[in-house]
């Protein structure tokens, strides 16, 4: 199911967010209210954990992961690695890895099988990557921009682009992520979608501003509640065509 | 893409007594206000010519804010320039704005005018009378607004109630004879609430409400019932329901009443569908028979049976609904929409605009690359989830067995800002126990993070061993410094040259150059030539190269015998004037001779002479003609003696 959420007052959750199969992380606020959404999604089937990287909130640009591990970066403190070995199951990897890109949720995109990163990633991150996540790793740009994590949000069963993808692109990065793709927005045209969507495989969390469309779009194409990408092409090809142009 | 109209920020229009008393008391404020007759004319005649200024330019600018907030009928939407005329009437109202535009223009040439005139008053009086005139004059023009004012804010209110229609987005459009039950429909659709009656005309004006279908969102117009007779019979109410039918590319929707209880038969209100048919032109038209709770299609008489199906051709649908029962309102909410839908897609797909959102309605499926399955991970826990909350829903009161989330626990304690969260409670350890022991930062010089991996003195050790090696083997030794002897030559001279530098700092620093000294003339400094060899010496030259070059360096002093005898005789000439250095008289320079000095002299003394050196009266001097006049002193008047002060 697809639900909206806003963190104090701001639409980009995935920028305070990270979600992935197994476990949650929700950046410490000043209420409770955000974490509330997450747990109340999630709360008995995966662990939805507060933590702070590196001191700061935003958690969400700063760490990359997937089901079996999870990439920090090496400004993360000790205090904090130990929080969130503690508050993970033993089957996630944490791993802290000395990056010059160090916000590693935008320069990673990924689920549970393949991975896109930014082109100037070192080797070593690379092998880190296709280590700790278990994932092919594949460097591309999406729309030509580099920030792969910023510009997509991807699950095991589909993934949501920047909208001025092309074509082509869009069926590049399909074959690579073995998963159906399709360019839209989210919090009422916004292009960064890894800002205002997270997601995994059986629930979205998106910004408060995102349109019904754009919900729908979202839930269609990550197979939310038993709804198919089809229906994108079907059922609400009118009503986007009429929505953007 | 969305075009909105607001007309709510237009800003209060005063009445024209009200507009000048904002004018002049603003004036009033703002400008300066004490002035005396004794100050200097030139000042007098700024201070009112100031406030002449300032009273033209706030009615200048108050009544452009006017002409700019009041939308021009030529550049709004047509829908509203129709809507504005049918309700304001577009002559008044254009000719209402252009006498606003003509009382400014006046008002600025008043100004001018009397700027003009102030230019030459000669007392504060006349200076004062020339302003008093000025504001007069404005303040005349402005009260001649009176009408145009009142009706200007007329206008301002009820277009600040009109309600917001988008004229571009997607529409449908209530229409039909009165009393038909089109704000019924409204009202089932909507979230609006109008109000509804069981006589004709309820719906006076337009009436707007909005709906979901299809994930857009959709504007939905309730229009006033309209009679069937000639345009110009019309009325203003009526004219409001033709405007959106003739302006809004939207779906219609033209209720008929087959009961005949809103008074109007069934003959009049289809003729009235035929006479305004052609305003539905290119637009997707439904009609609708409406009250089917009371008499449906198949309770009428056949002729009038017949005369509503031929209204049903040319793409006309018809739909039945009633209101009342809640039976079809749906199905004609949705038909309309659907069709309004297909015929803006087919319009959009048209135009180039729909080649930018292609990748938007492409859903890019996946070639497979390897055999690799890449199923999803779904946990159990979900689907036992999804089910428990199907259940759920159909259980009323599961709400309140739902655990506790950290919101309620934070609003039970205390609320944002008080309530701690506790970032411990799921800690997933060995022992639930440990979950708040406090683990020192430090412990036995080690910390926690030490220990994240157990082989690492091992490790280290490795490493160390292997650094060993590496410096036994020399790695690290530095390579073999041979340099030859012209090398160490240049070193020597270089290390020489960095000393001197160094002691020539020093001394210049030990010089206290920061004292006051006479600037005297350079003593050219008394050196032997065996000095300069050997300062070039201590500079790093070898000896035999510093004294040739201090040789070919030192200057041979001329002997004054060997002087050129061409220059001894430039000197002695009396050609060179200032060859004796002595004073000449400068007043004497530039002049002739002695004739024409005394006549220079005398001019000077004229020129320099002190003006009024006598000090007699004159006509810029202060004179008070007589000091007590006879006839201001004597008598007396009916206040009291003429004493006045």
């Amino acid at each position: 199911m697809a639900v909206r959420a806003q963190f104090e007052n701001n639409n980009e959750i995935g920028v305070f967010s990270k979600l992935t199969n197994s476990y949650c992380l929700v950046a410490i606020g000043g209420s409770e209210n955000f974490y509330s959404v997450f747990e109340g999604e999630l709360g008995d089937v995966v662990p939805v954990v507060h933590t702070s990287i590196a001191g700061t909130r935003i958690i969400g640009r700063l760490t990359a992961g997937n089901r079996r591990g999870l990439l920090v970066p090496n400004s993360t403190t000790d205090q904090e690695l130990q929080h969130l070995r503690n508050s993970l199951p033993d089957s996630v990897a944490i791993q802290r890895i000395e990056e010059r890109l160090s916000a590693l949720g935008n320069v990673i995109a990924c689920n549970d099988y393949v991975a896109l990163v930014h082109p100037d990633l070192d080797r070593e991150t690379e092998e880190i990557i296709a280590d700790v996540l278990g994932v092919e790793v594949f460097r591309q740009t999406i729309a030509d921009n580099v920030l792969v994590g910023s510009y997509c949000a991807i699950s095991n069963q589909g993934g949501l682009v920047h909208p001025r993808t092309s074509l082509q692109d869009q069926d590049e990065l399909s074959s690579l992520l073995q998963v159906p793709l399709v360019a839209g927005t989210v919090n009422r045209g916004s292009d960064v979608i890894g800002g205002g969507l997270v997601v995994n495989d059986w629930t979205a969390f998106a910004g408060l501003d995102t349109t019904s469309t754009e919900l729908s779009v979202v839930e269609s194409i990550f197979k939310l509640q038993d709804s198919q990408p089809s229906a994108i092409v079907n059922d609400m090809r009118d009503s986007l065509i009429d929505n953007y142009s | 893409m969305t075009s909105i109209y607001n007309f709510k920020r237009i800003a209060p229009v005063p009445e024209s007594s009200d507009f000048l008393d904002i004018v002049l008391s603003k004036t009033q404020r703002k400008t300066p206000t004490v002035i005396h007759p004794g100050y200097k004319i030139t000042r007098i005649r700024q201070f009112y010519m100031r406030k002449v200024k300032f009273t033209q330019e706030t009615f200048d600018e108050k009544l452009r804010q006017i002409l700019e907030e009041f939308p021009v009928l030529d550049n709004v939407h047509p829908f509203y320039a129709d809507l504005m005329n049918v309700l304001y009437d577009k002559d008044h109202y254009k000719l209402a704005l252009g006498q606003i535009n003509t009382a400014k223009h006046l008002i600025d040439a008043v100004g001018k005018d009397y700027l003009r005139l102030l230019k030459f008053g000669d007392s504060l009086y006349r200076c004062k009378q020339l302003k008093r005139a000025a504001l007069g004059r404005m303040a005349t023009i402005m009260k001649r607004q009176k009408d145009s004012l009142s009706y200007l804010e007329q206008v301002r209110q009820h277009l600040a109630r009109l309600p917001s229609i988008d004229p571009n987005t997607r529409t449908l459009i209530v229409c039909g004879y009165p009393n038909v039950g089109k704000s019924s429909f409204m009202n089932k659709v909507t979230r609006a609430d109008v109000d509804v009656q069981p006589y004709a005309f309820t719906t006076k004006s337009l009436f707007v409400g909005h709906m979901d279908y299809k994930y857009l969102r959709w504007q939905v117009i309730d229009t006033p019932g309209i009679l069937d007779h000639p345009l110009e019979e019309r009325n203003t109410i009526e004219m409001q329901s033709i405007t959106a039918l003739a302006h809004l590319r939207a779906a219609v929707l033209f209720f008929v009443d087959l009961s005949e209880q809103c008074g109007y038969s069934i003959q009049d209100q289809m003729s009235l569908f035929a006479s305004i048919k052609p305003l539905f032109a290119n637009k997707p038209t439904l009609l609708v028979i409406s009250k089917t709770d009371v008499c449906t299609l198949d309770d009428v008489r056949p002729e009038e049976r017949l005369l509503v199906e031929s209204a049903c051709d040319g793409g006309v649908e018809m739909s039945q609904l009633s209101s009342y029962l809640d039976s079809g309102v749906i199905e004609t909410r949705n038909l309309a929409c659907d069709r309004l839908l297909l015929q803006r897609v087919e319009m959009k797909l048209k135009g180039n605009k729909v080649n930018s959102v292609l990748n938007k309605l492409n859903v890019a499926q996946p070639g497979r690359r390897d055999t690799v399955e890449r199923p999803a991970c779904i946990p159990t826990a979900v689907l036992e989830r999804r089910t428990r909350q199907d259940a759920a829903m159909a259980d009323a009161d599961a709400d309140a067995e739902r655990p506790a989330l950290e919101r309620d626990l934070e609003a039970s304690q205390g609320g944002p800002g008080v309530y701690n969260i506790d970032l411990k409670k799921r800690y997933m350890l060995a022992s639930d126990e440990w979950r708040h022991d406090v683990i020192p930062e430090i412990m036995n010089g080690k910390n926690v993070a030490d220990f994240i991996d157990p082989d690492i003195e091992e490790k280290l050790a490795e490493l160390e061993r292997e650094e060993e090696r590496l410096a036994a083997e020399g790695l690290y030794d530095s390579p073999d410094e041979s340099e030859d002897e012209e090398e160490r030559r240049i070193r020597d001279v270089a290390r020489r040259i960095r000393q001197r530098k160094q002691i020539i700092a020093t001394e210049s620093r030990v010089k206290d150059v920061n004292r006051a000294t006479l600037t005297n003339k350079q003593k050219a400094a008394a050196s032997a030539p065996e000095d300069f060899v050997n300062h070039l010496q201590q500079l790093g030259l070898d000896p035999e190269t510093a004294a040739s070059t201090a040789q070919r360096i030192g200057r041979k002093r001329g002997r004054s015998e060997s002087r050129d005898p061409a220059v001894m005789l430039a000197r002695s000439s009396s050609l060179a004037a200032r060859a004796v250095s002595t004073q000449r008289d400068r007043s004497t320079m530039g002049l002739k001779n002695a004739r024409q000095k005394s006549v220079s002299d005398k001019k000077k003394l004229v020129s320099q002479r002190q003006m009024n050196l006598m000090a007699r009266a004159g006509e810029s001097d202060r004179k008070i003609g007589m000091k007590m006049p006879k006839h201001l002193v004597t008598g007396k008047r009916s206040i009291g003696t003429n004493d006045r002060r």
